[in-house]
């Protein structure tokens, strides 16, 4: 039974997260330039940097978040099952144990297979945290650890 | 015996009952179509929805096959969308028979197949005779009992189980009308449905003025306008009593029409639940499927020294779309509870209970959160009403009480076998999940907690209520939440899930 002690993500996936969220900032960034311009009655010379400034404030926030966010996340696998440590203000501990995991998916997206990366979804029989996902593992890592885990289930019929 | 492998159609009486279930599907846009509308344009939408009623049914009738398979029972529907559903004897949760006064007219019955899988029934088969009811609930029985053995041994069973069949076991528990009266009372079930009609009735000008001219050919002329503040306490106090009445005989003739009778016993490894009086269930539940056991009981409840005992199975199967049975107990004595709890489930063993209190301390995080949300209601009214909004104050020694009530009530048990929460100031609710039935364990901290050394545990079970989990420990000591969840991590990897 392989085990090793807490881990971080890969270090791209902070790319990738911060990416991902950089586009979604543009979309967020959208109302309120939308309603500062009109608070203020703004001309179009203004709205275009106005948006471009809420742009580089929220990303700021965001970014300073990421870094926390990214400091937080971590994972172990040990005797007992795969353990996920999350949150920066909402600090969250999941307990997956071995021979709970019903099944096991590995998704990726277009930006983290640029990374070579990949995110792990196991599937218990609960009912609220029934799905839990773990991003930013290496491609092997994540087809590693699905194999640990679904490997040691095997030995127990867990039916 | 020979199992068939050729398709079973559905009984010929099927057609009615397959109708009635459509029409009570659209029962909604029926009585939009009849209150909601005026006019002439009623009867198209009546006869709209008993057309598609009609075609609903005879697709549902004609392409409707089951069969049973040596290991599973398979069901083939549909003509657009067929679909060919299997399911394996040894998956099945839940077994329900339904009869009310119309099946039993055609002797006939409605059969629920539940799995662990999501919120609808794996099969409903409405509607089939009640031999081949008892036939399937024998085939089913004996094959999933027999998972292991070989299929000799299989056929062996299937013979001898014709005598056993007819043994009455003893019941574990059996209600008296006089029970079941007294859990209509405490249950004031009638109390939601009449509060909507009549707030519903009560916005439609038609139904008012006909209301209030019924009244009156009782009492005489009201002349509302000049009432004094006394006439107004009268007539109020007197309306007041007179809905609570109907609500209570309402109330006691729901419990009589659900839990009429209501008989538990236990047939080898499974629970056997009877009840109903126009409408009768029998339900069939493996004893080793149930995820989790919840004692509850309310200030009603304690004047009369009795609880209510509801499990929950995996099939998350709710009353609007199947037949669903919690049911363990609607009202018990508690002694007799603990005990009932213990013969169905030997795991839990009452002396090995010990409960921990949180932490002392919790009470003010309590308060100033109960605090928190008066003040939120407070706002507005200073705002519309000035000083009076700050009568509100007065509700903050009650907040006071409440907090000190809510943290001396609840608690948590954790040994080798089980895990168990109680909860709740006024309405009282024990949890029970045996470890083996843990799926998974989360710890959370929010920065409130944070600034408590506190933390909050939750466990996961399968066909647990989403929305509100039942054993969700908060307000605990951080340490000793770490210690709790190193510990149940351990047990729960050790111990065998069986579903």
């Amino acid at each position: 039974m392989k085990t090793f002690d807490f881990k971080s993500l890969e270090k791209d996936y902070l790319k990738v997260f911060r990416i991902s969220y950089a586009i979604v900032i543009l979309l967020v960034s959208m109302p309120f330039t939308i309603t500062s311009s009109v608070f203020w009655d703004l001309s179009w010379l203004y709205r275009v940097p106005m948006f471009f400034f809420l742009w580089l404030l929220f990303y700021g926030f965001f970014y300073w978040y990421s870094v926390h966010w990214f400091k937080a996340y971590k994972y172990t696998l040990t005797e007992a099952g795969l353990k996920i440590h999350k949150g920066v203000f909402w600090q969250q501990q999941n307990m997956i144990p071995r021979n709970r995991v019903q099944h096991i998916d590995i998704t990726t997206g277009p930006l983290e297979r640029r990374y070579d990366l990949s995110k792990l979804v196991v599937h218990t029989a609960g009912t609220r945290n029934a799905t839990i996902t773990l991003p930013g593992l290496l491609q092997e890592d994540a087809a590693d650890l699905r194999q640990e885990l679904i490997n040691s289930n095997q030995k127990e019929d867990t039916v | 015996m020979e199992l068939k492998t050729k398709g079973y159609r559905l009984h010929n009486i099927s057609p009615l009952f397959l109708f009635i279930e459509a029409i009570k599907k659209s029962v909604l846009p029926l009585l939009i179509g009849i209150v909601g509308t005026s006019g002439d344009k009623q009867d198209f939408i009546i006869i709209a929805i008993a057309s598609l009623a009609s075609v609903i049914t005879i697709v549902q009738f004609w392409f409707y096959h089951y069969w049973l398979e040596e290991d599973r029972l398979v069901v083939k529907e549909g003509i657009l969308f067929k679909s060919l559903r299997q399911v394996p004897y040894e998956r099945i949760q839940n077994l329900n028979v339904e009869k009310n006064v119309l099946h039993r007219l055609f002797n006939v019955a409605t059969l629920q197949v539940e799995s662990a899988s999501g919120v609808k029934p794996e099969a409903v088969i409405r509607v089939i005779s009640d031999d081949q009811v008892k036939f399937i609930q024998r085939v089913i029985k004996q094959r999933s009992n027999a998972v292991d053995e070989t299929e000799e041994k299989v056929e062996v069973i299937v013979n001898d189980d014709n005598d056993t069949e007819e043994t009455v076991m003893p019941p574990l528990y059996q209600m008296s009308d006089k029970d079941v009266a007294t859990y209509g009372f405490i249950s004031h079930r009638a109390l939601v449905p009449i509060g909507i009609v009549a707030s519903i009735l009560s916005q439609n000008d038609y139904y008012r003025n006909k209301f209030i001219s019924m009244l009156q050919n009782f009492v005489g002329e009201l002349h509302v306008e000049r009432w004094a503040i006394t006439e107004w306490i009268i007539y109020g106090l007197a309306f007041a009593f007179l809905m609570l009445v109907t609500i209570w005989v309402s109330s006691i003739l729901l419990a009589f029409l659900k839990l009429y009778q209501f008989r538990l016993a236990r047939q080898d490894n499974n629970l056997h639940a009877e009840m109903g009086l126009l409408t009768k269930i029998t339900a069939n539940i493996p004893i080793k499927r149930i995820q989790l056991l919840k004692i509850k009981d309310s200030p009603l409840h304690r004047y009369f020294k009795r609880v209510s005992v509801k499990m929950e199975t995996a099939g998350g199967v709710t009353e609007q779309n199947g037949i669903s049975m919690s049911w363990i107990a609607p009202l018990i004595s508690k002694a007799k509870a603990e005990r009932l709890i213990t013969v169905i489930q030997p795991e839990v063993d009452w002396k090995a209970i010990s409960w921990l209190g949180l932490e002392p301390r919790a009470w003010k995080r309590v308060f100033k959160r109960v605090c928190f949300f008066i003040l939120l209601i407070m706002a507005p009214l200073l705002y519309f009403y000035q000083g009076w909004g700050l009568l509100m104050l007065i509700l903050f020694p009650l907040a006071f009480i409440y907090a000190k009530a809510y943290v001396n009530k609840a608690g948590y048990a954790a040994n080798d076998e089980i895990i168990a929460y109680r909860q709740g100031v006024i309405f009282h609710t024990i949890s029970i999940v045996k470890v083996a039935k843990i799926q998974n364990i989360s710890y959370t901290q929010t920065p409130f907690d944070r600034r408590n050394d506190m933390a909050r545990i939750t466990v996961d079970t399968a066909g647990s209520n989403p929305i509100n989990q039942d054993i969700n420990i908060h307000y605990l000591d951080v340490r000793k939440v770490n210690d709790l969840m190193k510990r149940l991590s351990i047990q729960v990897s050790e111990s065998k899930f069986v579903w």
